[in-house]
């Protein structure tokens, strides 16, 4: 079950925050358990590995610990954590030289969709998430962040650090892949 | 951007009930007028159903409990900076009390400043600081006198000490005025058991 409602997130994540800076150490296992089912599956974004997963994650809490003065509540709380999450990410992937560097073409198939095919092979979770894998990492990220964490347009720009625009791009050709890679998974 | 496009974006929205009525009238309006975006709309539900909860409960208290420990780590490792009667979570408080102390600290050394810099006159006297009235008098005081009737003698006249003794025993005494001189001169002529030898009033004409 989700704690957080949209009605009440950002007084939720104020009190949440509040508790960490005085140093309520209940107030950060509020948070550990909260986000970290949702850090999980995004930091599998950029990492294969699962203890380097597990690494991130905790690397990531420990510095919400260290740095939650610092949060000034102009982003919601869990972009901010997942902010922190993508730098470590990213840098361990550096360090591994196992960054995968991607342009933003997008590569649409240009054949034909049949509609009831995808929509029904979409039913099946296992094979959405089968499909989604399959994407490019930054139109994976998309569609995790917004399908499957609710973020906004904007709260996926500042965790990737770019234009809205981009985004919204990246979404509308995640979609069209997904749904092709989806009809081939069909057949 | 398509009509298309522009409302295959706003699906996610609309699934979560975020878009407002005039967005979600003119939505609603779009589909019925286009039903292949009704697929559309079906695609992106279950993408979003398939979100996958990969945390057991074993992962996350284990997870949990290495967290905890690097934190108590972390605080032990921050805990000799702090007063050793608080605990170690209150370090962010000691970061706070030690920024206001700063800002008090600031603000007393510029009031000070400020005090300084704009006095007319200093509050204190240098002792190297010559009378106004450059007034002098120089006396050969008796062994026997006592530091009480010397700083009696002193207060009387409105004198001060201003060198001496030198190697003679001579002492160098100012005054505010010729009057306190002389007046100062008398005095030692009632009590010659107290000096040895004195000048007249002397003015200094530099000062």
């Amino acid at each position: 079950m989700h704690p957080i409602t949209s009605q009440n997130r950002r007084e939720f994540e104020k009190r949440l925050i509040a508790g960490i800076v005085i140093g309520d150490k209940a107030a950060m296992k509020d948070v550990y358990k909260t986000y970290t089912p949702a850090l999980n599956g995004f930091v599998r974004l950029y990492l294969a590995d699962p203890n380097d997963v597990a690494d991130i994650i905790h690397d990531t809490m420990l510095e919400v610990w260290r740095k939650a003065d610092r949060f000034e509540g102009r982003s919601s709380l869990k972009t901010w954590i997942f902010s922190i999450a993508k730098n470590k990410s990213i840098d361990r992937n550096r360090k591994s030289s196992r960054i995968a560097y991607t342009d933003e073409n997008t590569d649409i198939e240009d054949a034909t969709l049949n509609a009831v095919d995808v929509l029904a092979i979409s039913q099946e979770a296992s094979s959405v998430r089968e499909a989604v894998i399959q994407l490019k990492p930054e139109h994976r990220r998309a569609i995790h962040l917004s399908f499957f964490e609710d973020l906004t347009y904007k709260e996926i720009a500042e965790i990737e650090g770019c234009p809205e625009g981009t985004i919204k791009t990246r979404i509308l050709y995640a979609k069209r892949n997904l749904q092709h890679i989806l009809q081939d998974l069909k057949k | 951007m398509t009509n298309e496009q522009r409302f295959s974006l706003l699906v996610p929205r609309y699934l979560r009930g975020e878009l407002s009525p005039d967005e979600t009238s003119e939505f609603e309006s779009y589909v019925s007028e286009n039903p292949d975006f009704q697929a559309n709309i079906e695609f992106q539900r279950n993408l979003m159903a398939a979100r996958a909860d990969d945390n057991s409960p074993a992962d996350m208290e284990f997870g949990w409990a290495k967290l905890s420990r690097s934190i108590d780590a972390l605080e032990a490792e921050t805990a000799p900076l702090q007063d050793t009667t608080a605990s170690p979570q209150s370090y962010p408080h000691f970061k706070n009390m030690w920024k206001i102390a700063a800002a008090l600290l600031g603000c007393v050394s510029i009031g000070q400043a400020l005090y300084i810099t704009n006095s007319e006159t200093p509050k204190y006297k240098l002792v190297s600081e010559k009378p106004k009235a450059g007034i002098t008098l120089q006396i050969g005081f008796e062994s026997g006198l006592s530091v009480n009737e010397l700083s009696r003698f002193l207060v009387e006249h409105e004198s001060q000490i201003i060198s001496g003794p030198g190697n003679l025993g001579i002492y160098t005494l100012s005054f505010s005025d010729i009057e306190n001189c002389e007046s100062a001169i008398n005095t030692l002529k009632s009590k010659e058991q107290f000096v040895e030898t004195y000048t007249s009033c002397q003015t200094d004409s530099k000062t």
